[in-house]
């Protein structure tokens, strides 16, 4: 039996007993290495310790951070009145509210569980004041919590990049474009969905509501600008733009809007410690993985088989496409990104993708199982905040499922939604 | 005896969360005075070093504290479904697995401390040999395993039989550190 082929069947049959997936993958890999090679199983703690001794994954608790902070510092309603502001005066207005505040709380928070958690709350509930079927409204607010995963500063976006060792600065900005391009099609669908059922009717613009909430919400809304442009400008890398932007935040949150006391701060860095350590774990367990997988020469097998089954690189990217939607339905993200990211990226690269697109597709491809049950914990968390069935939530949301699937797969078509922007920033050759 | 089991828990919670989150913000004072100083035309060339070791501490500090309470992602669907003999040995699972692999890394750490102190390595900007980094290894393998037993005691059930959904206090963040205690 193939030593690749040993390890997932272990990996697997671990996991599904319930064994915390990074344990499985380690146990899995040390089986393998005394079973297979001739390599002493010390190979495991070596794999471990070099793979976090790496100054790009240092970006990892630092966002964690900001999100932690802006989530604490209670800015979703703010964000929410400016987003019904701009937007609410349109037909099918609190549709379009929802998608505009988790496209802004994205920028913030990087979170798509904090999305649903904070706004995602306040929007279902408004969403249901104004007339939208509750199934409706939860299925809209889980499916528009996935931008999270793509718009920077998303903590997925920078954890792909850290595997992949691209930059993460410019990854993130790639990600943009195809966020903004994920919201319009939800526009678009809620447009013509609340114009048939008659929904939310568009009522009067008022410039004054827009001003006056902007200015309240601005001083969140600047996060992301300080992080893009920081990064975008060269000024910082990304950990050091993350670094910067938790100071920000720090002192909006405890000193302008006074929503979290000094003595909260050193709770939310032990939560911030143990959330990334709990998130890295697998990245340092994946490694064994990772190098048994080289050593069998496992990418080069996939390369043969992507090479003949595609004629190209759309087409081999829509074959990893399907792949991955099948993947994310059974395994979370980032588990998912740590074991296939370096089985998938060299045999994209040989048949030709770029690397910059193939990333953000996988990313956004993997969001699909956040809100996919068995293992979709934001389904599962749109349920609790809705006080609502599982069943009934995934009902409201087939159809904004399938906007975003449709989304997805038309970012796979046009590689350039993700590589016009960051060649135009002059960012990406 | 509750005096003693309260010391047991504050201590391992102490010593894993508390040096995680003063690593953590170690990491943010020093990325900051990387960028003031580069900003003011003084760069400090061992900050870069110096991140990235209290990172690696963090993180393995991090992990051990998570497993207090019960954090590390898990797919649960599958036992939360499983009745009679399997829902049974849930518990013993998840332990006795966990339990091994801190024993294999905490020896292996051992091994790999003691190559550090033979071969002489030393952090290329700082003064300070590998072995001080590479001591947490067994060190949170130890605290992970202590951790492992206090969870036993105090969320046997979180452990056993995940509640449907995500406690309504864990829901930031949940999707990145995937505390997905979830069934269908």
């Amino acid at each position: 039996m193939s030593m690749s082929l040993f390890l997932l069947i272990i990996f697997f049959a671990m996991s599904m007993l319930g064994v915390p997936l990074a344990v499985a993958l380690g146990l899995a890999g040390v089986a393998t290495l005394l079973l297979f090679t001739p390599m002493p199983f010390d190979l495991l703690t070596q794999t471990m310790f070099s793979s976090m001794n790496s100054f790009l994954l240092v970006a990892v608790p630092l966002f964690i951070l900001v999100g932690a902070v802006m989530e604490r510092g209670r800015v979703a309603e703010r964000i929410f009145d400016f987003a019904e502001a701009m937007v609410g005066w349109l037909p099918g207005g609190l549709g379009h509210v929802n998608v505009i505040s988790s496209v802004i709380f994205s920028g913030v928070s990087g979170s798509s569980v904090a999305d649903i958690a904070s706004v995602g709350a306040i929007e279902i509930k408004a969403m249901e004041r104004h007339g939208f079927p509750k199934g409706y409204a939860v299925g809209m607010t889980l499916c528009t919590a996935t931008l999270s995963s793509i718009i920077p500063p998303s903590i997925l976006v920078v954890i792909a990049g850290s595997i992949a060792s691209v930059s993460i600065g410019t990854l993130l900005v790639a990600g943009l474009v195809p966020g903004l391009f994920i919201a319009f099609a939800f526009m678009v669908f809620n447009h013509f969905y609340s114009v048939h059922y008659g929904y939310n009717p568009p009522s009067p613009f008022v410039l004054r509501t827009v001003i006056v909430t902007g200015l309240s919400a601005i001083l969140p809304m600047l996060t992301p600008v300080i992080l893009v442009a920081g990064i975008a400008s060269g000024v910082f890398t990304p950990t050091e733009a993350a670094a910067v932007a938790v100071v920000y935040v720090m002192v909006l949150s405890i000193l302008v809007y006074r929503t979290i006391p000094l003595a909260e701060v050193p709770e939310i860095l032990i939560s911030t410690a143990r959330i990334s350590g709990t998130i890295l774990f697998i990245a340092a367990t994946s490694q064994l993985a990772a190098w048994i997988f080289a050593f069998e020469g496992l990418p080069d097998k996939v390369a043969v088989l992507l090479d003949a089954v595609s004629v190209g690189p759309i087409s081999g990217l829509l074959v990893i496409f399907v792949f991955l939607l099948i993947i994310g339905i059974f395994m979370e993200a980032i588990p998912a990104m740590f074991i296939l990211i370096p089985v998938l990226l060299p045999p994209a690269l040989s048949l030709g993708i770029d690397p910059m697109h193939f990333l953000v597709v996988m990313v956004m491809t993997l969001t699909l199982g956040l809100v996919t049950p068995p293992v979709g914990v934001c389904l599962f968390a749109a349920a609790q905040v809705a006080n609502m069935r599982v069943e009934d939530v995934i009902r409201g949301s087939l159809a904004p499922m399938a906007v975003l699937t449709l989304a997805i797969f038309l970012l796979v078509l046009f590689p350039v939604l993700t590589l016009g922007p960051i060649r135009l920033m002059g960012l990406y050759p | 005896m509750r005096l003693h089991r309260l010391t047991f828990g504050r201590a391992v919670e102490l010593v894993a969360d508390g040096a995680a989150g003063a690593a953590c913000g170690g990491i943010l004072l020093i990325v900051l005075m990387q960028v003031a100083g580069r900003l003011l035309g003084r760069p400090l060339p061992w900050t870069e070093e110096a991140v990235r070791f209290l990172f690696v501490w963090m993180v393995f500090l991090g992990l051990a504290a998570g497993f207090r309470t019960v954090e590390s992602a898990r797919v649960v669907v599958f036992m939360a479904m499983a009745r009679g003999f399997f829902r049974h040995i849930a518990v013993p699972i998840y332990v006795g697995s966990s339990v091994l692999f801190f024993l294999i890394t905490g020896w292996t750490g051992i091994t790999l401390v003691r190559q550090q102190i033979m071969m002489h390595e030393t952090a290329a900007t700082l003064p300070l040999p590998m072995w001080t980094i590479g001591l947490v290894m067994p060190v949170s393998s130890v605290i992970a395993i202590l951790a492992i037993i206090e969870s036993l005691r105090t969320r046997r059930s979180l452990i056993a039989l995940p509640e449907p959904g995500i406690p309504a206090g864990e829901l930031a963040h949940a999707d990145v550190n995937m505390t997905a205690r979830t069934q269908p």
